[in-house]
């Protein structure tokens, strides 16, 4: 289905910068460490970390929702009835979307607010916060849009399941 | 309906969606916005997310997470775990249970670049128990000593788990990890005599192992921890003489983890981008339980919910030893029946105002909670490491396992006794941090 191609793609996008973004982390505290050991440390080290983090954040929530990795427990569930499984499955992902938008609508309200009537910026660098704004709102959005994907993809599995059963009877 | 019983519904709420295999994180937040609307309006909400999760998510502390886990996980690829088990192995081999007591020692030392139970359980794993098995290893032994000395992840530093317990109680997370040390040395110790002790009472369940290594072998051997003892003392030791802060630690150790494995020619692109595809998803699934557990927590505040528990237990004229039991029984209970970092997230909120009214540190606590955790990892029905080392190695039954790893409880037991009775043990190295 299109929708969900287009949709893993979007997924494969972020996880690819979240990824970097993990990385440059790691580079930034590691230089950081290192210039501060030859007493010429950084300014504003701590938050470039922090930036890359905002980033790393909201663009692995979607990536660990379209593996499916998000902690459950399965201890009631598992044991039931396969169908049973897939309804409660599909009642997660409607809660984990709504949740999700919610979280996206009141970040681009904040990011608007913060563009047009209270610019706020980090203490150091002077980064606009509505730039992180706009980046929890995009990552909420987009783990909400992931869960509905799943959402797609477990209606796919069940239709491919009866059609299979079809086939053999 | 008063705040408090607003407070009380969610939780039950709470539960019931866990239970329904709702994730954690969603299964914190749905009673939590409900809760909110019911008890002030939109805004107070809205208001509460954008502060939460904004200033939570740009918080460079929570930035030692995926940093460790990245330590971790790219340690792994340098196979420095299969070295550590055969130095060990050398080391212990002769001795009764000799197999078990290597798999216990390669663990805690790989307990010192990984911070959690689960890669720690995974790793060791699979090459303890072809080995135990091998030489005749009862598979219960096998997977008993396997689990526990995985469940060792969360208490030697670095600890994910520790980390968590200090982003939500507020503490110093480098002092929380230092308090991990001794109480994790104590632990691997006597999961290495519990081991010798089964051995000594029944000895078919591990045969006597051939082992003609030399004092000269035993001492080359060494060299195989060179590297994971040179960046615990970067580390650890960094943070311990005050050289850098916990998020320095963890990226340092990050950075030199590459570079091991980059000096030890283990590391190919593929091997590279799969660390970090793990470590990313891994941090993605941690950043929405935590973030959510701050929303929830906020929520059971306003509510007034814990300080009812709290002062329940105060009116209530308990005795601090019984209060503690209670604590105790709390915790195997949900640890039981959830993933540990759940069980950690949503009971600190409660139980943080009753050890603070009992006069109990927090770092302390965190070490009795993380060995609480420890024990129902090995603990049916949802022992984590259990299911994890069932996963890898599927000659071994999830029955054989839990059979095996019951009498590890014991020492658990004992080593949160022992810390109860004598808080310094735990906070003997905290104290003395520079």
């Amino acid at each position: 289905m299109i929708i969900t191609k287009v949709i893993d793609s979007f997924t494969r996008t972020i996880k690819w910068i979240a990824m970097v973004c993990l990385l440059f982390m790691v580079l930034a505290t590691a230089v950081g460490v290192i210039f501060r050991l030859f007493s010429s440390p950084i300014v504003g080290n701590d938050e470039i970390v922090a930036i890359f983090q905002v980033f790393l954040i909201m663009f692995s929530l979607a990536f660990a929702q379209a593996e499916d990795r998000h902690v459950k427990i399965g201890i009631i569930v598992d044991k039931m009835p396969m169908r049973i499984q897939y309804v409660i499955d599909v009642i997660g992902y409607l809660i984990t979307s709504i949740f999700s938008f919610i979280v996206a609508y009141i970040f681009m309200k904040a990011t608007y607010y913060n563009m047009t009537q209270f610019a706020e910026v980090t203490l150091l660098l002077e980064f606009p916060h509505h730039l992180l704004k706009f980046v929890t709102a995009l990552g909420f959005l987009l783990w909400g849009v992931e869960a509905i994907n799943q959402i797609i993809k477990l209606f796919l599995r069940l239709k491919q399941v009866k059609q299979n059963e079809k086939e053999a009877s | 309906m008063s705040d408090e019983v607003v407070g009380a519904t969610a939780l039950i709420v709470m539960l019931v969606l866990m239970m329904l295999r709702i994730p954690i994180a969603i299964s914190m937040v749905v009673p939590t916005v409900l809760g909110i609307l019911y008890m002030e309006n939109w805004t107070v909400l809205s208001a509460a997310v954008e502060s939460i999760i904004f200033n939570r998510s740009f918080n460079y502390t929570l930035s030692t997470i995926p940093l460790f886990i990245l330590m971790g996980e790219m340690l792994n690829v340098t196979g420095i775990s299969s070295e550590l088990y055969s130095t060990f192995r050398i080391w212990f081999g002769k001795l009764k249970g000799g197999l078990g007591i290597a798999t216990i020692g390669a663990s805690t030392l790989f307990s010192a670049a990984s911070g959690s139970s689960l890669a720690n359980t995974g790793t060791i794993g699979v090459m303890s128990s072809k080995e135990m098995l091998k030489h005749g290893y009862s598979k219960a032994l096998t997977g008993g000593s396997i689990v526990a000395g995985g469940s060792l992840g969360i208490l030697i530093p670095p600890s994910t788990v520790l980390i968590i317990y200090g982003m939500l109680t507020e503490q110093s997370i480098g002092k929380l990890l230092l308090a991990g040390i001794i109480p994790g040395i104590m632990l691997a110790i006597a999961f290495m005599l519990t081991i010798y002790v089964i051995v000594l009472i029944k000895p078919e369940m591990a045969p006597i192992v051939e082992n003609r290594s030399s004092w000269k072998d035993k001492f080359v051997s060494l060299k195989n921890t060179i590297w994971i003892l040179i960046l615990f003392f970067i580390v650890i030791g960094g943070m311990f003489v005050g050289f850098f802060g916990p998020t320095e630690a963890a990226g340092v150790g990050a950075f030199f983890a590459i570079i091991i494995a980059l000096v030890r020619k283990k590391l190919n692109w593929s091997s590279f981008i799969q660390t970090i595809v793990r470590t990313t998803r891994t941090s993605g699934f941690i950043y929405a339980t935590v973030l959510c557990a701050f929303l929830f927590n906020y929520f059971l505040t306003i509510s007034k919910v814990p300080m009812m528990v709290s002062s329940t237990l105060a009116d209530s004229n308990l005795s601090p030893l019984i209060t503690f039991l209670l604590i105790v029984l709390l915790y195997l209970f949900l640890g039981a029946i959830m993933d540990s970092i759940a069980a950690v997230v949503i009971t600190i909120p409660f139980v943080m105002p009753i050890v603070l009214n009992m006069g109990h540190d927090l770092i302390w606590f965190g070490i009795i909670v993380v060995l609480l955790v420890e024990a129902a990892l090995i603990s049916p029905p949802y022992g984590m490491n259990i299911l994890i080392l069932n996963g890898v190695v599927p000659e071994l039954d999830i029955w054989t396992i839990y059979k095996g790893a019951l009498v590890f409880l014991i020492p658990i037991l004992l080593i949160i006794a022992i810390i109860y009775m004598f808080p310094n043990l735990a906070l003997y190295i905290p104290e003395r941090m520079f």
